[in-house]
């Protein structure tokens, strides 16, 4: 019988527990056991690993799943679907209308939705940033109308900031924008945020705005009034 | 594809057809593995009603990934990938407040000490008890490897660190129950 020496010992024993789950590749396999008949010290600590195994097994064995979990996933999936089904129309319904402006102007130059949109909130803060300039420029304040209450709302409507929740896809955030009439006109902002704006908002608060969108789904986690 | 070939479909066809819209395999693929998802996010989380819904979660972002997934490792790996990052997501989340029960938690409760529980119970559930009672990273190590029946390479991909650093992990964790079952009076005699 091969004995092994202390370094092949402390080497083996470190896969032992991939041993006893049998996730060893063959050669590897055939080492280990080769050393567990040659040393009886490791034969030892790998009776500890077996024991350790059947415990883990039966700890997790008597965890019980929650009854309601299967059904409320069902019900979630569901909801995905036609969430999915909701969006696929709506694309169906802009592709028939042909495409729209931004498209027309980076359809060629971008493969991907993605970029597309990326390159259009890139224009909008251009544009944003250019009308700001022209209104410092020009000897009044920027576009706006005052309601029949004597309250002033920026033409562009109210802004917020916005953070929309982490894993939230490009897709979805456009979907949730287009569905309330919003646009970015500035972002990634520093901390993730995004300046929105509302342009159908009638006259009221900011804060109340961004107070309605936290609690508006899951897509946003953070809203704050802006300017 | 038909109800019986969905069943007997592996989990790497399962999420072919998952990409292409099949919503039945997606069921499929959560009853194969919707526990032990839900047991691997409980690793991390205390609250059940949570680790349901995240656990959920992982496979409803399979729904939305399934066409991006590259097969490069097992779907079950994939799996608990998706489910680690959401779990340690939603907790850097809670942590900005402070649940008092969770905050009470932590103190002495008047509960027997290790020596007089192992008085109290067999060998064998004062190991499952040292093995509850393992550090968070030593006991997902060993539920990943012992429970999940994850390989080296796999372990390092779903924690994201390198195999030398799980097999050193997991060694470490062993060490650790055999200092809980000697601390509750059960010498093992290793290391």
């Amino acid at each position: 019988m091969t004995r092994i020496t202390d370094e092949e010992r402390a080497e083996l024993s470190l896969l032992l527990p991939w041993h006893a789950a049998g996730t060893l590749e063959p050669a590897e396999a055939r080492r280990v056991e080769a050393a567990l008949k040659a040393d009886s010290g490791l034969a030892a600590e790998y009776a500890l690993v077996l024991e350790d195994r059947e415990a883990t097994r039966e700890l997790a064995a008597a965890e019980a799943v929650p009854s309601s979990m299967q059904a409320r996933f069902d019900a979630a999936l569901s909801a995905r679907v036609a969430g999915d089904s909701r969006r696929a129309a709506r694309q169906a319904v802009m592709d028939a209308k042909g495409p729209g402006i931004f498209a027309r102007l980076f359809g060629g130059l971008f493969d991907s939705p993605r970029m597309a949109f990326a390159a259009t909130a890139a224009v909008l803060v251009i544009l944003v940033q250019g009308g700001a300039i022209l209104a410092l420029l020009g000897d009044r304040a920027g576009p706006e109308y005052r309601t029949a209450s004597g309250e002033t709302v920026p033409a562009d409507g109210l802004q917020v900031l916005l953070r929309f929740a982490p894993g939230l896809s490009m897709d979805d955030a456009a979907a949730w924008l287009e569905e309330r009439g919003a646009r970015i006109v500035e972002g990634p902002l520093p901390g993730g945020l995004f300046r929105v704006a509302f342009p159908g908002s009638a006259a009221g608060d900011a804060s109340e705005l961004a107070e309605r969108l936290t609690t508006d789904g899951a897509a946003v986690v953070l809203a704050l009034p802006s300017g | 594809m038909a109800v019986a070939s969905v069943m007997e479909a592996g989990d790497e066809d399962l999420v072919r057809q998952i990409a292409k819209g099949e919503r039945r395999a997606l069921e499929t693929l959560y009853a194969r593995h919707h526990r032990r998802v839900f047991h691997f996010i409980r690793r991390f989380e205390d609250n059940t009603a949570m680790a349901e819904d995240l656990a959920n979660d992982v496979f409803l972002d399979v729904w939305s990934l399934a066409g991006r997934f590259e097969f490069r490792s097992r779907v079950t790996s994939w799996l608990l990938g998706i489910a680690r990052y959401k779990a340690l997501n939603a907790r850097r989340a809670r942590k900005k407040t402070v649940d008092p029960e969770e905050a009470l938690g932590g103190l002495a409760d008047g509960a027997d000490t290790p020596e007089i529980t192992a008085q109290k119970v067999s060998k064998a559930e004062a190991l499952r008890n040292c093995i509850a009672a393992l550090p968070e990273e030593h006991r997902i190590v060993i539920d990943l490897v012992y429970y999940h029946e994850t390989s080296v390479r796999d372990v390092a991909e779903i924690l994201q660190v390198p195999e030398n650093t799980v097999k050193t992990r997991m060694f470490n964790a062993r060490r650790k129950l055999s200092a809980l079952m000697q601390a509750a009076g059960l010498d093992r005699g290793w290391p």
